[in-house]
């Protein structure tokens, strides 16, 4: 099996309105290889006026995880994302951006077993025994949703490609909550 | 009163005017003498009246107004330009054209909004995940087939020597790297294995699916490994 790398990116907003970002690179047994985070960005008053709406989008994916995936020295082969904000970014980078969750249905018949819901997203058994994981990428990138679905299958054998993400949450939730102690 | 006789005189009042008789037509021709009223040419002066314009001439250079500038992307900043502008069809006398600076202030004392993050982030690395808890769901024992959950059970018991019904199973946790494994801790409430990761460089470290299992006459937790499927 290939040694992937693979990338989870998020950000946190605390309750006072902290934001924070971080990715979390691991191993393709899920041991983290690099974790990185942004300094934490208290938007004012006045600025979450102007920006509205777009203030989640603008800090989460245009400045705290550009900065973060330009910043990061281990790249990784497949980078799981919370959401689909941050599709945006995909073209400035090489590898794909994937967003997973836990379809809450019955598993699929067999291992490796997809079933396509659209042409950009996928319904994949990565093990036996388990609920199937729904697949989304961007739909520009829709022709490489067949390499993930191969990446994944590889990765699932070996790690739950979806804890790490808990993890990156837990992390910047402590660290938000340390930064102005 | 004695009566007296009163001498009267007559004065006359007027002194006697002798009056003739001239015929006012007496027949002869009246002569009129001709007078030009319009001259053949009239005299003039011709007087120059200069016009003195006064010109004032205005500032035009645009008044320094200090704005905030509030930046949302890169590329709008504010440049300042300096044009001539030709004044055509007005003739002064020394100046041909005016030079009128058209300028934008340039902003030394910017507000930048948001984010004192602009597109740019500062970011650290953190060692801060190196050695946290890795931990596993337990896999929906509804999901899983009564004749798998059975062989996991049956082969629970045949292991550690106790009766098949003397087992509770606790839960099925996949996919578990068993060799660098360390320290692994069931969480009752949440019902997750958390347990942590050692770094062996070198080995490719052998993933199964474990399943835990209760014994409950004495309450001892046991386990046992599965391939993956």
């Amino acid at each position: 099996m290939a040694e992937y790398k693979i990338g989870y990116i998020d950000t946190y907003r605390s309750e006072r309105n902290a934001f924070i970002g971080g990715i979390l690179i691991t191993d393709c047994y899920g041991i983290p290889l690099e974790f990185r985070h942004t300094d934490t960005v208290v938007p004012s008053r006045i600025e979450q006026i102007l920006y509205g709406r777009a203030l989640d989008h603008y800090l989460k994916a245009e400045t705290m995880a550009r900065s973060l995936l330009t910043d990061v020295e281990n790249k990784p082969d497949i980078l799981i994302v919370p959401d689909e904000s941050y599709y945006n970014l995909t073209r400035s980078y090489t590898f794909p951006f994937v967003q997973l969750s836990v379809a809450r249905r019955e598993p699929l018949a067999t291992h490796g077993e997809s079933q396509e819901i659209s042409e950009n997203e996928i319904l994949l058994q990565i093990l036996s025994l388990r609920e199937p994981v729904r697949v989304k990428v961007d739909r520009k990138n829709a022709p490489t949703l067949a390499s993930v679905k191969s990446i994944l299958l590889d990765l699932g054998r070996t790690m739950d490609v979806l804890e790490p993400l808990s993890r990156v949450q837990d992390a910047l939730k402590y660290l938000a909550e340390n930064s102005n102690k | 009163m004695s009566k007296r006789q009163v001498l009267t005189r007559s004065i006359a009042l007027s002194p006697h005017f002798t009056s003739c008789k001239t015929p006012l037509f007496s027949g002869s021709q009246i002569v009129s003498h001709k007078y030009d009223l319009i001259p053949d040419a009239l005299r003039t002066e011709s007087s120059l009246f200069t016009l003195t314009i006064i010109v004032k001439v205005i500032n035009l250079t645009l008044l320094k107004i200090k704005t905030n500038l509030m930046r949302f992307r890169r590329g709008q900043q504010a440049k300042g330009s300096t044009r001539n502008v030709p004044i055509p069809k007005i003739k002064l006398p020394h100046r041909k054209s005016f030079q009128v600076t058209i300028k934008t202030v340039k902003i030394k004392n910017a507000y930048f909004i948001p984010l004192k993050v602009h597109r740019r982030t500062t970011t650290s690395q953190s060692n801060y995940l190196d050695n946290a808890p890795v931990s596993r769901e337990m896999l929906n024992l509804r999901a899983i087939p009564y004749t798998v959950l059975s062989d996991y059970i049956g082969t629970l018991a045949e292991k550690h020597g106790v009766r098949f019904t003397d087992l509770k199973l606790i839960g099925v946790y996949d996919p578990i790297p068993v060799d660098i494994v360390s320290s692994p801790v069931l969480d009752s409430y949440t019902g997750k294995l958390r347990f942590s990761l050692r770094r062996e460089k070198g080995k490719r470290p052998k993933c199964l699916r474990v399943a835990y299992a209760k014994i409950k006459s004495t309450g001892k937790i046991i386990q046992a490994v599965f391939p993956l499927s």
